[in-house]
Order: C-alpha cells, then structure tokens, then sequence
C-alpha cells in the first residue's frame, strides 16, 4: 500500500467524509489515492479556489458540527495561504486538521521549487504541527492529530507529509487503536470546597450575572447555563462568540457586552455585584479595561476548561478549571440542595431599566437609508429559527452582534479572536457541507466579501447553497468611522470605487443574484433564495455613513460608551 | 518583581521544532533567555534547564511558564528555587570554521 493511500485510509478511520482543499505537486498523492473514494460518495472533495478560503471553510464546517474540518493545500503558497485560515481558527478555539504535503526528504532546506518551511510556519498559529517522517508513521499521526485537534481546548493541528513519503510503499499496517503523544487534554476535577464556594456567593449575590463564551457552546452546556440563570433569576451576558450559546429570545439574556456590544449588556456586567463568567476569558474585547472592572469590587468567578485562562487579565475570586457541561451540573445539584434562590427582583427590574433605556438609540428611524438593525430584522423575519448566519469582520460584524437574534445554539460563527475579514463567505459554506440540513447565511460587508469572494465560484460549482447578504457601502467602514470620530474626520484609504458590481460578480459565478431596496425586498430575496437552493447573494445598500454603535473610544472604557451618533445629537 | 526564572522543562523530542516553540513562547511574552542547557536520552525523553529572563518589565514570567506547561510534547514545567548555574567546558581537537558560507580549516 502506498503512503497516500495509508493516509486516505487512516482520514476515513477519523470519520472524515468532507475535505476542503486545492491540490498541487506536493499533495497529489494523496488526491490520487482518494479518486475511487470521491467517485463512490464515501468521501466529498470541495476544489476551493484560495487556500484560505479552504481554511475557513473546514473551520466553519467544524463549529458548525462539532467535528473536526479538514483542509489540505500543498507545499510553498498553498501552506502559507492557509496561515490566516489555521491562526483564525487557532484564536476561537475550533478544531482544524490541516493535511499538506511538502516537498521530498531529500530536496528539503535547500530552497527547492515551492519549499516552505511549513513546521516554522505552523507553529505560530496553531496547537500543533508535524513532520511525518517515515510512511510508518502516517496512521499514527492523522489519530494524533485529530485527538489532540478535538479535545482539551480545540484548536487547528498541522499534518505535514513528504511528497516521497506519501508515494513509498508498506506492507504491513499497524492502526493504533489510541492516540499515543506526549500531550493530556485538560482536567475536569470537581472540588467540593470551590463547589460550594461558588454556590454560596451566586446565593449571597443581589446584583448577579453570568458572563457566557463560546467554551459554553463547545462544551454543549447551554441548558446548564439556562437552568442556572432560572434558578437564581440571574440575568446572562455573553462575549461575541458566546452569543453561539445563548438563545436571543430567553427572557434573561440581556446580550452580547464589550467593544461594540450592547450597552445595557455592557452596563449589567459593570454594575453587577458578582460575575460568574463560564467558558469565556476575559479577553480585552469584552473587559476593554481591567482596572475599570476591577475597580467595581465584585466578586469574579470563572469556569473554564482552560487553567492558564485564570492567569490572564483579572484572576478570578473562585474558579474551577474543567468542562462547563460538568462542572455547572455540579454547581445545579449543590444549590438545589441549599434551596430555592429568591428571585433577584430588584436587579432585574434594574437591567429591563437599562433595556428600556438604551433602547431609545438603539433602534434609529431609517432617515432616507436601510439601517442595519432593520435589516437584520428583516432577516430574522424570514430565516427559521435553527437558520446558521456566519459574518465577515467590519460595521456588519457588529450590527450583527448587537442586533442579530439567533435563536439555536451553535448557529452564529464569527471571527472574533482574530478578526480576519473574508471569514464569512467560506465560513459558511464549510457549514453548510456539514450542516446541510439547515439555511446557512453570510452576512457580510462589501470589504469583507471582496477579500474571499472567489470562493463563490466554488459554492456553485459544487452546488453548496449558502445565501450571502452583503451589506455594500463602498468602504472600510469600521476604519473609516474610528477616522471620523476619533482622528478628526481625517478619512483616508478606505473608501472604494464603483469597481465590481456586486451583483454582476455574483452573477459571473453563476449565483442567483438579488439588489434590494428595501426591507420587503430583503425579505422577499430570501424567501426566493431559500426556495430556489443555489448559491444566492444579496446586495443590500447601506449608507457609508452609518456607525456600528455603542462603540469606544480607542483605549476606552466600556463606561466611556458611545450609543447614539454624535455627528448628529448630543444623546449619549 | 521577580525578574529571572530557572525552569526545568521535561518534554518529549522528535525534533529542534521542540526548541523552537519552546523559545517561541518566551519571544512572544517578550522575555529573554540567560542561558539554557538540554539533553535528549535515546527515547526521546528530553530535559531542558533554562534561565528566562524578563528585561522588558512585562511581568510576563509567570504567564509564560503557564502557558509553556499546555504545549504538546511538554509533560511539565518545574520552577527551581535558589537554583545555581555552573558553566560547562568543551573539549576538542581540532576546529573547523564556517563564516557567512566560507569554510576555512
């Protein structure tokens, strides 16, 4: 047997059955040993037409299902065009196994044709990467790699493998039956004491909240998180990620908080007397300040599978390291114990103040243009509620943080460790390849869609049914209203032409393609586009004057919030 | 604030990457390394002794150590307390001299 096939072979004992990629000299080998497998059905080969775009993609098939995606590329351009791709991944924790062939064992360092030094350029951006050394070692290396991908906290592995080693031949196979590596996923261990440390302070709290990340998602424990906030009546707060985790409509989940999120979400963290954040770090997009958090002098504790998240940023008053599906159950059997919590009256009467204050700027009249708000609730008028929407990164990325509903957990997927535009458009097709079953929306910005929008030809030539709505403002928005609002209106290098016509582009692909003028339309569109199942885009105009609000001052505090747009009011 | 480290890293090699990402981790926390001194026993089993040392005043020691111990192929991270460094002396016979591509004997 040859090492290509060893490798097919080791993939499908994996699972695989879906493979984003481009083929080239280095990984040719592997693409021949899979024909028999790609003609009978038992394996998909999606031909992307940018390597990242292939990143992207196995990345958003595997927050859409849980498993991992799979990508290959071969040596020189095709690995170092998924580097963006794997740290974007790298940096939201989902679970990426990278197959890419290099060039022979013998022709390496010594600048041959499309060499790269992909272990060098790996490492930066991922949990892992390996250089298979002999054909012996493949099976054991695809088992590694997909273990050490899929479990502690998920993250893109790297499988680099010799284009001679891929074609040498072996007779005798061993498949392990275990992954073997010098690596332990992390521990769940339920201490008592901390337990009961931690039901005392939620029962003891008046002002409680419980901040929630995408670990909640991964860790599929959002009834956990639900049942808590039930029983102690504690309002939730989520990160942008974590928005995946939380259903929009629970009366209790006041939003996603931070840079951009909404200000009453932002508000109840900092007025809370006590938070409780569950599979979310307290990174610098959701806390934009440490001191400001901290000087408020409540009660941190955090539940999180990673303990080295504990060492960054605030440390946690109480804090437990493990599967938040475990561990909350734990802390549900304790307080059930100690008994019915009261219902926080008096703290949610506060946070529904706060909703209904904020909702004064958040929700501006359209003043002769679509607004975002509008849009997206046009869409959600249209899409049912187990509908996936992926975004690019830009203004749209936060309109649809703040006013995006999604309504099933793992059904909204963003860049938002890394904030790589052109995640949306390949995002989704990779989860709809995984997720068939379900409508798969990209809602994306003109810039944002422009950067991977090639991809499009792919959605059509394999036939996978994604609907982008792309948000066209001929600009950089995001950049451009930092110029405007914090650097004196001094506008440079973000403002586009006329060049493409989205529409024209789109149709280029062969893609269904919709202009909509209003929100009848955008809902109309939809429908057409659902009903029709091809590769749909929808142009939607928007002013590029248009503000994604509350935003911050750069370096600011979330107390520093800007909610309504100063160029026109003084409301804030 | 602790400005400098001795660590001892017991870690699995299968090949220089494991020092490149070991030394990767400290770069990214903006910390240097004083001097270092590795084994690699025939099964791969590799010990490493280390002295990191913060010159930026980041404060990033701890942090790094932490983060270094959930690396693949680290098994763990020992902080040595009080540790003393003896510099060790090489023996040869004859030198041979590589600079910028030329070889000279």
């Amino acid at each position: 047997m040859k090492g290509s096939e060893l490798l097919v072979k080791s993939m499908k004992r994996e699972g695989v059955k879906d493979l984003f990629g481009i083929p080239g000299l280095y990984n040719m080998p592997l693409y021949d040993s899979f024909i028999e497998d790609v003609e009978s059905g038992e394996l998909r080969h999606i031909l992307m037409r940018h390597e990242q775009g292939a990143a992207h993609a196995a990345d958003g098939y595997a927050r859409a299902t849980g498993r991992p995606g799979v990508l290959t590329a071969t040596a020189g351009p095709g690995v170092t065009n998924i580097v963006t791709g794997l740290i974007t991944a790298y940096q939201d924790s989902s679970p990426v196994v990278a197959i890419t062939g290099a060039v022979n064992r013998n022709a390496m360092g010594k600048l041959s044709f499309q060499e790269s030094d992909t272990l060098g350029v790996s490492f930066p951006v991922t949990k892992y990467a390996v250089e298979v050394k002999t054909i012996e070692e493949i099976p054991l290396w695809v088992k590694n790699a997909f273990y050490i991908a899929s479990t502690g906290r998920p993250g893109p592995v790297v499988v680099d493998i010799p284009r001679d080693v891929q074609m040498e031949d072996i007779e005798n196979v061993h498949y392990p039956e275990e992954a073997k590596v010098h690596y332990k996923p992390f521990k769940t261990v339920v201490n008592r004491d901390l337990v009961n440390q931690m039901a005392l302070n939620l029962m003891k709290a008046e002002k409680p909240v419980i901040l929630v990340g995408t670990g909640v998602a991964w860790a599929n424990a959002t009834d956990e998180v639900l049942k808590l906030s039930e029983f102690l009546g504690c309002p939730i707060v989520s990160t942008l990620p974590g928005k995946s985790a939380i259903p929009a409509d629970y009366p209790l989940y006041v939003g996603a908080m931070g840079y951009y999120g909404r200000a009453e979400a932002s508000m109840a963290a900092l007025e809370s007397d006590l938070l409780l954040a569950v599979g979310a770090r307290f990174s610098d997009r959701t806390f934009t300040s440490y001191d400001e958090m901290k000087d408020t002098k409540k009660i941190f504790m955090s539940i999180n599978l990673d303990p080295t998240d504990f060492s960054k940023g605030i440390k946690p008053d109480v804090s437990m390291a493990g599967n938040a599906k475990v561990l909350l159950g734990e802390l549900l059997n304790t307080l059930s114990v100690m008994g019915r919590k009261k219902a926080n009256y008096a703290w949610n009467r506060r946070i529904n103040e706060l909703k209904d204050y904020y909702s004064q700027f958040s929700h501006p009249s359209d003043d002769g243009h679509m607004r975002p708000w509008h849009i997206l609730k046009a869409l959600r008028e249209v899409l049912p509620r187990d509908a996936i929407m992926t975004t690019g990164v830009g203004q749209h990325q936060m309109w649809a943080e703040t006013y995006w509903e999604n309504l099933e957990p793992r059904s909204f997927f963003s860049s938002t460790g890394m904030g790589t535009m052109g995640f949306g458009l390949p995002a989704a097709m990779g989860a709809k390849v995984g997720r068939p079953d379900k409508i798969v929306v990209d809602y994306d910005g003109d810039g944002s869609f422009m950067m991977t929008g090639n991809n499009l030809a792919t959605a059509v030539d394999e036939n996978i049914p994604i609907i982008a709505v792309v948000n066209d403002n001929r600009t950089l928005g995001l950049v451009r209203q930092v110029q405007d609002m914090f650097q004196n209106k001094r506008i440079v290098g973000v403002d586009y032409g006329n060049s493409p016509n989205i529409l024209k582009y789109a149709e280029s692909f062969g893609a269904d393609a919709f202009e909509a003028h209003d929100y009848s339309d955008i809902m109309e569109y939809m429908r057409t586009a659902i009903k029709e199942n091809v590769p749909s885009v929808i142009r939607v105009p928007v002013d590029k004057e248009e503000l994604a609000l509350p935003t911050l001052p750069p370096g600011g505090k979330l107390r520093e919030m800007i909610v309504s747009d100063p160029r026109k009011n003084n409301k804030n | 604030m602790t400005q400098e480290k001795t660590i001892k890293i017991e870690a699995y090699y299968r090949d220089p990457g494991l020092l490149e990402r070991i030394a990767a981790t400290f770069r990214r926390f903006w910390l240097d390394i004083k001097w270092m001194n590795m084994k690699v026993e025939e099964d791969g089993k590799c010990t490493v002794y280390m002295s990191i040392y913060d010159g930026s005043g980041l404060g990033n020691l701890d942090l790094s150590v932490i983060t270094l111990s959930k690396m693949v192929d680290i098994d763990f991270v020992e902080e040595l307390e009080g540790a003393s460094y003896k510099e060790f002396e090489i023996k040869y016979n004859k030198m041979k001299k590589y600079e910028w591509g030329v070889i000279s004997e």
